[in-house]
């Protein structure tokens, strides 16, 4: 197991949260997708990603993926806060309560806009959507995946720079992170089903 | 990858630009609540069940409701839609987070200017207004924003059944159905076997939505369902009906023992309707949808001794399609019947065989 992080046990717990209420639960993988998207909005807004307090990597089997979250994410289940059920992560009562008494910590109020934003992205998104979104940053797409590969790295950011900024000077300064979140995904999502799509298109036509 | 122009048209044109364009921030948290409600809207309804146009709107401004009030239900919770619904809706989202419901299609250019209107249409597909403006559209038809469309992939599904397995009795189960190799009739009482052919077909494609297939027993032709589909955490329920036509009978002695014409098809489809009509009276929670499947073996030029048939006679009925009573089929919990028409089967014979068959079935 890796050290302990509140950051890491936050984001579980609020994630899961949210996710049970709209879909009765969270994967795994959408539990690390939607983290990874409230990380990035953080990174739009212009922190490092070394703030964000816990690394994601891409791997094989699930990527976006991070240790430290998935750690946090069993500790909370051995503390009985979170249940796992049918696949699926669910705060339990007590989980709730704690959360409810972590939203009022300092610490963790910098990172409910980030995650408000994600969240807000799988109401106006179809929730495979958001992971197959991902998959297609620019730092993921393409890639071979003989190692785990970290993300948002000095390497990651420089290449989401030139897109982060184009993305600002069209939405403004200062903008509810709902709609970056929403555009960048569909930029990526309409990426993909164009070059699926435009071969068959223009044999059709 | 597309470049940063198209990144930046996307911004600058998306709905939820134009909100905050619009309205500010009271715009966002605006279409921040209504977005939860769409997706449990499209959770009661299917987007197959919508025929005319579903209109969904919040009001931003302090503007005043144009539509009539007096005539509208009201709900608390979207599950109850599906009993609503006859293929046009119009919805209000309250401050209060109630439903305002109008079984009615209305433009959105004809509601307040101060609201964020969603709209979908099966003709033009999903749209956001913003003040009384279309906003572009910022996603591919191919991908519905807020629901899974499980009957659109049932449909699919039934449509490629129809040319990968029916076409040519490509499945054990249908090519056990007829009487002879050369696919002339059916054997007597092929019905299980048709029924069994396209429950493991479906089983074995359908994906989306976590399906539960079941075959059921059809007791009479008020109860003449074959097979349902039923969706995990959903109120949607596809209803197959199969029928076939042509030919049935027994090989010994040669027999004919039935022949089911067009209008076989036709009372299948009005079957069908009765059945929906009841079961809505009995669970109107439930968003159904009617699936007739034909199973089309029609010969021309065959007698009970008929084993083969010439390609004239074999496909005399490939592309003589069925005409339906327009009222039923335009109904909203109607899907379009398939007809699969099942070809005789040449190959099995060899070419001096094949030759004197011909001969035979031109005497």
């Amino acid at each position: 197991m890796t050290t302990p992080s509140p950051d890491a046990a936050y984001d579980a717990l609020a994630i899961s949260s949210e996710l049970s209420i709209r879909f009765g639960g969270s994967s795994t993988a959408e539990l690390h997708a939607v983290s990874y998207l409230s990380c990035l909005l953080s990174v739009y807004s212009g922190r490092p990603g070394t703030d964000w307090g816990y690394d994601f990597t891409a791997t094989e089997t699930i990527t976006p993926f991070s240790t430290t979250l998935l750690d946090a994410t069993e500790r909370l289940v051995s503390a009985g806060l979170l249940k796992y059920s049918d696949g699926r992560y669910s705060p339990t009562s007590d989980g709730l309560i704690r959360l409810n008494r972590w939203q009022g910590m300092y610490r963790f109020q910098n990172r409910m806009r980030f995650i408000e934003g994600s969240i807000g992205a799988t109401d106006a998104l179809p929730l495979p959507a958001l992971s197959n979104g991902i998959q297609r940053d620019p730092q993921i797409s393409g890639m071979a995946f003989t190692n785990p590969r970290p993300l948002l790295d000095d390497f990651g950011q420089m290449a989401l720079y030139k897109y982060f900024k184009t993305l600002e000077e069209a939405l403004g300064v200062g903008v509810d992170l709902l709609i970056p979140a929403v555009v960048w995904l569909t930029y990526l999502l309409r990426s993909d089903q164009d070059e699926l799509a435009d071969p068959v298109e223009e044999t059709s036509s | 990858m597309k470049d940063l122009a198209d990144l930046s048209k996307l911004a600058r044109e998306h709905y939820l630009t134009h909100i905050k364009e619009q309205f500010g921030q009271p715009g966002i948290d605006a279409v921040r609540s209504l977005h939860p409600y769409l997706k449990d809207i499209f959770s009661a309804i299917d987007y197959d069940s919508i025929q005319e146009s579903l209109t969904v709107f919040k009001m931003v401004g302090a503007d005043a409701c144009p539509m009539d009030l007096s005539v509208a239900t009201v709900l608390e919770v979207p599950d109850e839609i599906a009993a609503l619904n006859t293929g046009s809706l119009t919805i209000l989202l309250t401050e209060d987070d109630h439903l305002t419901v109008w079984p009615t299609s209305v433009h959105p250019s004809s509601l307040p200017p101060s609201s964020v209107i969603y709209h979908y249409s099966p003709a033009i597909g999903e749209r956001f207004w913003v003040n009384g403006v279309e906003s572009g559209s910022p996603w591919s038809r191919r991908y519905p924003l807020f629901g899974l469309p499980l009957f659109n992939d049932l449909q699919s599904a039934l449509q490629r059944y129809s040319t990968t397995v029916a076409r040519s009795s490509e499945c054990p189960e249908l090519s056990n159905a007829w009487r002879e190799p050369g696919r002339v009739m059916w054997r007597a009482g092929p019905e299980f076997r048709m029924r069994r052919s396209l429950y493991y077909y479906l089983r074995n494609t359908l994906r989306d939505g976590r399906p539960d297939v079941h075959q059921e027993a059809p007791a009479d032709d008020k109860n003449p369902v074959d097979i349902t589909v039923r969706w995990a955490d959903s109120n949607r329920i596809g209803v197959i009906e199969i029928k076939w036509l042509g030919k049935s009978g027994n090989s010994e002695p040669l027999a004919i023992t039935t022949e089911w014409s067009e209008k076989r098809a036709q009372d299948g489809l009005q079957q069908l309707v009765d059945y929906l009509e009841l079961t809505r009276a009995r669970a109107p929670l439930h968003d159904r949808r009617g699936y007739l499947v034909i199973l089309d073996g029609r010969r021309a030029r065959t007698k009970a001794e008929t084993t083969t048939c010439s390609r004239e006679d074999g496909m005399a009925f490939a592309n003589r399609h069925i005409t339906y009573d327009q009222q039923l089929l335009s109904r909203h919990d109607i899907a379009a019947p398939v007809r699969c028409f099942c070809e005789p089967n040449w190959v099995h014979q060899s070419p001096s065989r094949a030759a004197s068959s011909r001969s035979d079935a031109n005497k």
